[in-house]
């Protein structure tokens, strides 16, 4: 009997196989005459060419309203469009929405752009459901609705819990989110529940598209892997941990200051290539236009080679080692935790470690961001300080404590750096890690003393950081992991979320922020950079300050 | 037979000869064949100069295996390649390689010889028992090193590692727990067919206690296979706390555990700068490679009738 099942097992797995290897010829036979295709193309001036590009993950969501991550980010920035954008420096800039107003920061008033289309055809040309109509402030209405629905389950949609009747719609109260009206149909308003500035800046951020209802409703969950919208580049094909493809959008409203049609590229094809040794030999062999992420080892050769084209700036963003101020050794031992930050060479350990690419951090606060302070009181590098205040905190014999982090290369190799500036000074630090899940998970629930964490800008406001990672309201999962409570720092920063006066908000941030460097529950590192490396005959791409993965390819072209 | 005289002669004469010469136990025998052994010779020279590497570690570098010389000399110390200054280069952090790859010798042999006298002091009583009393006792110890035997090897280990912070002992206790199965299995055997010899009869007989004939009678005779098995066994455990700590569950940093420097240096692998991750894998090679080249060797020595 048991041989007889053994047998059948066999035969299945031997069906499988070569099942499994006529696929893999049939695809093998496909791919031939789409490069031939391509080659067939010719170029015109700028017009031409698919960009091919290096990515490191598959992204997880194509569908705005689920992605939470930056590899989702950069693929549906070119799918999909907001109705407010940024430009390469981190203004905001009109998209969707040629202007807007308000009075009084509570009531919004946009005015939408008129002949903006979705999608005719996706996927080789078969026709959307919406037939390519133009978007008016219908769609937005629906939109929004949509996406604060609680049966969407969309994880940002918190982002939003300012908006007039948030909370009654969630709980069904009312069926409709009452905030989101339309006057005309080129004109939508918004209304908050308070007014609340940053507001604008958070209609920026990348889950909150117009989406077309026909094609939503046509697919349900199968959105994700069907997705339409307004932007440069059209759907075409996602192959699992393989690749992204993408088209140019015939129909697509921008032009260029000539008046010439945008995008200019043909096609985009996003390439999934997990390992940055692979990715870095393929970018070399000519098979990419674009990569994402040069590692620590071969970035001195990247810059060597490629000079202006591998391209590099600060990024709004900041990567710190908590303190949980509500656990030992930590807990109202204030001086502990400000030798933690003055026994630390931040700038060697850039330097030497990181290759420089970043940039130290005296505070929260990442350069570029609004009300960033150049004269905040930060710590320095001064070991002899730190072992004074080790002995005044009551560890005249050093103290051993251990640093949770989340498995990966980058951040062991700067763990293993500090540990060693931290053994200098009489604290033996030692390094534990965890997978990101279980690291995110105990950290949240407040049980390790120190780990490390980063923190990447959403919407480019102070509110962003200080507010959801340091106010007393949002501790625990919500982003204060420190569980750091300061009456007179909530004070500032729920002051400065209803201020409208910019200059006021700036002063109340500053103030705010230099209470956290003096209270220091976090050890300050670092702020990111980002960076970028295409071939040098790309052209028309700019390297945005909110990061890499937020470029958008519509006036990218290939001069080649 | 009575009409081959050679035959006799012969006979005759290795009886004279072993006559003359002096009683030799079974491990001058043994010994005496190992030393025979040219391979085998080659192995146990390979772990004796790394044991002395590791017990002298700080008369044979200068440089103390945690410190970072980054700090102090400059990008000029990162990753410097083999010189007359550092002969296995230097790391990213400028830590002298050789250094590391000497004192990391110290935790691999620890682990490998102390994990392994854990499933030592865990299999050889557990095997004698089963193999002794047999039954039911025989039966639920057989079941339970099947069950051991049936677990991925790597994932139990990681699954007891991961669980539990990391720490030298750990290491030692979890390798040492899973690694006892194989041999209490030869144990086991071994017992079975001893506990059927004459003199063991003959200790029964004379009314020893089951306890003084599994430990007086059994036990010595089955010593051999054991030492064969756990010597084998140390090269295989050298190796998994090598693949563990590649895989970051094993020894911290900064530790200098030969695993864990191959992965950090894999990562400058393709950039040109190999020695971070070839010298400490020469060094598990060669131990490892010690190891079993004596642990096959004690094997022919001791048990000259499997060589047969």
């Amino acid at each position: 009997m048991l041989k007889r099942i053994l047998a059948v097992i066999l035969v299945l797995m031997l069906v499988a196989g070569v099942l499994a290897g006529c696929g893999g010829g049939q695809q093998a036979t496909e791919e031939p005459a789409k490069e031939e295709q391509q080659v067939a193309e010719k170029k015109d001036g700028k017009y031409g060419g698919i960009f091919r590009k290096a990515i490191g993950a598959n992204p997880p969501h194509l569908d705005p309203v689920h992605a939470t991550d930056t590899t989702s980010a950069m693929i549906i920035y070119q799918i999909f469009e907001t109705l407010v954008g940024l430009d390469s420096e981190g203004n905001l800039v009109p998209l969707l929405a040629e202007s807007w107003e308000s009075e009084d920061g509570k009531t919004f008033t946009f005015h939408l752009r008129k002949g903006v289309r979705f999608h005719k055809t996706i996927e080789g040309g078969t026709p959307t459901a919406n037939g390519g109509r133009e978007v008016t402030a219908d769609d937005w209405v629906w939109t929004f609705n949509y996406i604060c629905d609680p049966e969407t389950k969309s994880p940002r949609a918190y982002f939003l819990d300012m908006i007039k009747g948030y909370k009654d719609y969630r709980e069904g109260k009312v069926d409709h989110l009452p905030g989101v009206r339309k006057i005309d149909d080129y004109t939508l308003e918004i209304e908050l529940e308070y007014p609340y500035t940053p507001f604008i800046s958070v209609l920026a951020y990348n889950a909150f598209n117009v989406l077309p209802k026909e094609d939503v409703e046509k697919w349900g969950d199968e959105f994700n892997f069907h997705p339409v919208g307004t932007g440069p580049f059209k759907f075409e094909e996602w192959v699992q941990d393989e690749k992204v493809v993408l088209s140019r959008n015939e129909n697509y409203w921008m032009k260029d200051e000539e008046g010439n049609q945008l995008p200019y590229l043909d096609g985009i094809e996003f390439r999934v290539i997990v390992d940055h040794t692979v990715r870095w030999t393929e970018f070399n062999m000519g098979n990419f236009d674009g990569m994402q992420e040069v590692d620590d080892p071969y970035y001195h050769e990247a810059k060597e080679k490629y000079g202006d084209s591998f391209q590099e700036r600060p990024m709004m963003g900041t990567y710190y080692y908590g303190m949980n101020v509500e656990l030992e050794p930590w807990k109202g031992n204030k001086k502990l935790r400000q030798a933690m930050n003055y026994a630390i060479d931040r700038e060697a350990m850039i330097d030497l470690v990181k290759n420089g690419r970043a940039t130290p951090a005296k505070g929260v606060l990442p350069p570029g961001m609004f009300a960033y302070n150049p004269d905040l009181k930060g710590y320095s590098y001064d070991p002899e300080k730190a072992k004074e205040l080790l002995k005044e905190a009551g560890y005249p014999d050093g103290i051993n404590i251990t640093l949770q982090y989340n498995t990966s290369d980058g951040h062991k190799r700067i763990a293993e750096a500090l540990q060693q500036q931290y053994k200098a000074v009489g604290i033996n630090m030692d390094i534990k890690n965890v997978d990101w899940g279980a690291h995110l998970d105990s950290v949240e629930r407040s049980e390790v003393p120190l780990f490390r964490m980063g923190w990447v800008v959403d919407y480019p406001d102070p509110d962003n950081f200080l507010y959801v990672l340091l106010h007393s309201d949002n501790r625990g999962p919500q982003g204060n992991y420190t569980r750091f409570s300061n009456p007179k720092f909530d004070e500032l920063t729920a002051k400065a979320r209803v201020e409208t006066d910019q200059e006021i908000r700036k002063k109340l941030y500053q103030e705010a922020e230099q209470i956290v460097v003096e209270e220091a529950p976090w050890v300050f590192i670092y702020h990111y950079t980002t960076h970028v490396l295409n071939q040098p005959y790309v052209k028309g791409y700019k390297l945005p300050s909110f990061g890499e993965y937020s470029a958008k390819y519509t006036k990218v072209w290939l001069d080649k | 037979m009575e009409t081959r005289p050679d035959l006799q002669k012969e006979t005759t004469v290795t009886k004279t000869k072993n006559k003359k010469r002096e009683g030799r136990s079974l491990w001058m025998d043994g010994w005496i064949r190992l030393k025979k052994n040219k391979l085998a010779m080659f192995g146990l020279y390979l772990v004796i100069i790394i044991v002395l590497a590791a017990l002298f570690a700080p008369f044979i570098t200068k440089y103390d295996p945690y410190t970072q010389l980054i700090w102090t000399e400059g990008r000029a110390a990162q990753l410097s390649p083999p010189s007359a200054k550092h002969w296995f280069g230097t790391d990213v952090y400028g830590r002298d390689i050789f250094t590391r790859v000497i004192y990391g010798a110290r935790i691999s042999l620890q682990i490998g010889i102390a994990s392994v006298l854990i499933s030592v002091l865990i299999g050889v009583p557990l095997g004698a028992i089963a193999g002794y009393y047999g039954g039911l006792v025989d039966d639920v110890i057989s079941w339970l090193i099947n069950v051991i035997f049936a677990f991925p090897f790597l994932l139990f280990v990681l699954a007891i590692v991961a669980y539990l912070p990391p720490s030298l002992i750990i290491m030692y206790v979890a390798i040492g727990v899973v690694n006892w199965a194989s041999i209490a299995r030869v144990v086991r055997g071994q017992v079975l067919s001893v506990k059927e010899k004459e003199y063991v009869e003959a200790a029964n007989a004379l009314g020893s206690s089951d306890f003084r004939v599994i430990f007086k009678h059994i036990l010595p005779n089955v010593l051999a296979p054991v030492i064969v098995q756990a010597t084998l066994r140390v090269g295989n455990v050298i190796m998994l706390e090598a693949a563990l700590s590649f895989l970051g569950f094993g020894v911290q940093p900064p530790e200098p555990s030969w695993g864990y420097m191959i992965n950090q240096g894999r990562q400058f692998l393709l950039a040109g700068k190999w020695w971070w991750s070839v010298f400490p894998g020469i060094a598990i090679m060669m131990l490892v490679l010690g190891f079993n080249l004596l642990g096959d060797g004690l094997r022919d020595a001791l048990d000259p009738r499997l060589k047969q």
